[in-house]
């Protein structure tokens, strides 16, 4: 344990520095397995052996999705489309953003690549209409995180890989508290447009726009219906579902949308191979740090601690609420699943916690983690876009974080909620 | 010169796609299934996920905390940078080292991959290899910015 404090300490400074995550998640592992006394080369070793999985091949080609859809202009008719089903009401735009981001979740599995690819086109004409920059910046970054809760979502796939869980049912989890933190943001944003007067679009609603416009959209949403029809009728696994989609919707933006060009494709391939890079190197170290914990026994040390205190499993959630909470402010997605799981996941199964209602916490967890600052992707994402600063987002995310925290908090109290589907298709 | 991280990861990248897809083709179409695809294409993930953390060091794109650089600016900040560099490239090539150990263990075992029948040391050699072109990058990149002739020094694209 005193060996861990230290590690953390370090880890700490590392990160205040400015040292990559990643590597510092590296150094303190290495740190905590030398005084330790177990050989370093554990992380060498783990390097490679850690992304040995076929189920991970999935998260590469959940990235490229999301960049495809941009370039192919799905992304764009799924706007248009929830532009003509919600944009009437006080916030319209506001509400529309929140609902494309809703049906971009259902096919991209990332976080940042939604508010990548539905603030490029909803901030700049929020700002148009009107809405105030930061308004528009820290909606997009919140909305956007519902990526990772409504299925696919990468961080689930690793969370399923490590708790030893179905991905399927991991994914079904998803789908009704995705469905609650999209409402919640749906109802501050409707209360900040009435009090700023923000008004709806000037056109009012029609069935026949609707129609047309989904006839447009319909490639891009029957996206969701493969993916997730495939994983469930047990045609794909996951990462067979994600390759098809990847081809699925080069096909769409090359050939029917017409809208990507064949010298597109390298450049989209590029930056999804760069956030790959980014993304699971960490996963590489962050499973050695894992590693290192189970076997120093920390997570039974922990373990007893909460339970000398309480043996509430509503009360260690809401622990677990705040933890991540703060953490959250420094680490991000994969490190913290692969530091958490191992350490909670087992004594709240012990209690009868199940492992799809921590999972959940643990998503909406890193969800609130990618719009806090210091270290916010989402925050970062959004920033470029709108160009404000990073002081007067965080100012302007908050009645959004509350939202989601408030959500957070509901489910940790309904776990039916979230066991609800998983059970209905078993 | 710079590119080489660029070509290659979207070789790997592609050959992923194409991997995965011939492997979805052959179990539903000739209903026959690929022994090697699956374990090929875990292994050019590995390669693709390590080269592409090196072209992100050459793009300056992984995620750091960024408080320090409101305190820390002109010279003090590209000491530190430095620093930084040098030590991330000193722990590539101390995880590497370990790296080059497992390689040629395996090696010596004559141990193989159970699908292809390759020679498991290779394989693992991507760790060793991937570990000191990152440290080489960070060298060059701290050469560049004694020099003057650092571009991309810090941006924080999405990387999630």
């Amino acid at each position: 344990m005193f060996i861990f404090g230290m590690a953390m300490l370090a880890f700490i400074g590392l990160l205040l520095i400015g040292m990559p995550i990643a590597v510092s998640i590296g150094m303190t592992t290495a740190l905590a397995l030398f005084l330790s006394d177990i050989p370093v080369s554990f992380i060498s070793q783990l390097s490679f052996s850690s992304l040995d999985s076929f189920t991970y091949l999935a998260i590469p080609m959940f990235i490229l999705v999301g960049f495809v859809m941009e370039t192919g202009g799905l992304s764009k008719r799924i706007v248009n489309f929830a532009s003509s089903l919600v944009g009437q009401t006080a916030g319209g735009l506001g509400i529309v953003t929140v609902v494309a981001c809703m049906f971009f979740a259902a096919i991209s599995g990332s976080s940042p690549a939604t508010v990548a690819a539905i603030g490029s086109m909803m901030i700049p004409s929020m700002i148009e209409k009107g809405y105030n920059r930061d308004f528009a910046g820290a909606l997009t970054a919140s909305a956007g995180s519902l990526g990772i809760l409504i299925p696919p979502s990468i961080p689930m796939i690793i969370y399923a890989v490590t708790a030893e869980i179905s991905i399927g049912d991991m994914f079904l989890a998803g789908f009704v508290p995705g469905a609650m933190i999209g409402a919640g943001l749906i109802l501050a944003v409707y209360i900040i447009s009435k009090k700023r007067g923000y008004k709806g679009q000037d056109e009012a609603f029609s069935v026949a726009k609707v129609k047309s416009s989904f006839k447009e959209a319909k490639w891009a949403l029957l996206t969701p219906i493969i993916i997730l029809g495939g994983i469930y009728s047990g045609i794909f696994t996951a990462t067979e579902a994600a390759c098809i989609t990847v081809i699925y919707t080069l096909i769409i933006g090359l050939f029917v949308h017409r809208e990507m060009k064949f010298k597109d494709i390298r450049p989209v391939i590029v930056k999804a191979a760069l956030t790959t890079g980014c993304v699971i190197i960490i996963l590489g170290f962050a499973t050695a740090f894992a590693r290192y914990l189970t076997i120093s026994q920390i997570p039974q040390m922990i373990g007893e601690l909460i339970l000398q205190f309480t043996d509430n499993p509503t009360l260690i959630l809401l622990i677990f609420v705040a933890l991540i909470m703060f953490t959250g402010l420094f680490i991000e997605t994969a490190a913290q699943i692969l530091i958490y799981t191992p350490l909670f996941l087992p004594i709240l199964v012990q209690l009868g916690v199940s492992p799809y209602h921590f999972g959940i916490i643990l998503i909406v967890g890193t969800e609130l983690a990618l719009i806090t600052p210091p270290v916010g992707v989402n925050l970062f994402v959004a920033k470029g876009i709108t160009g404000s600063s990073m002081v007067q987002l965080t100012r302007a995310v908050i009645p959004f974080l509350l939202s989601m925290l408030l959500v957070q908090i509901a489910l940790v109290f309904l776990p039916g909620a979230i066991t609800f589907l998983p059970d209905l298709f078993k | 010169m710079n590119d080489i991280e660029e070509y290659v990861s979207v070789g790997l990248f592609s050959a992923l796609i194409i991997l995965c897809f011939l492997q979805i083709l052959f179990r539903f179409v000739f209903n026959f299934s690929l022994s090697w695809t699956e374990e090929l294409s875990r292994y050019v993930f590995i390669a693709l996920v390590y080269i592409a953390a090196s072209l992100a060091v050459i793009r300056g794109a992984h995620v750091r905390v960024e408080v320090i650089d409101n305190y820390v600016t002109g010279k003090a900040k590209k000491y530190l940078d430095t620093v930084i560099d040098l030590s991330f490239a000193l722990f590539m090539i101390y995880i590497g080292y370990y790296g080059i150990e497992i390689t040629v263990d395996a090696l010596s075992v004559g141990q193989t991959t159970p699908a292809l029948g390759w020679k498991s040391g290779w394989v693992y050699s991507i760790i060793p290899f991937s570990f000191y072109l990152i440290a080489f990058r960070l060298v060059q990149r701290a050469y560049q910015r004694a020099t003057g002739t650092l571009k991309n020094s810090n941006n924080t694209v999405g990387c999630d």
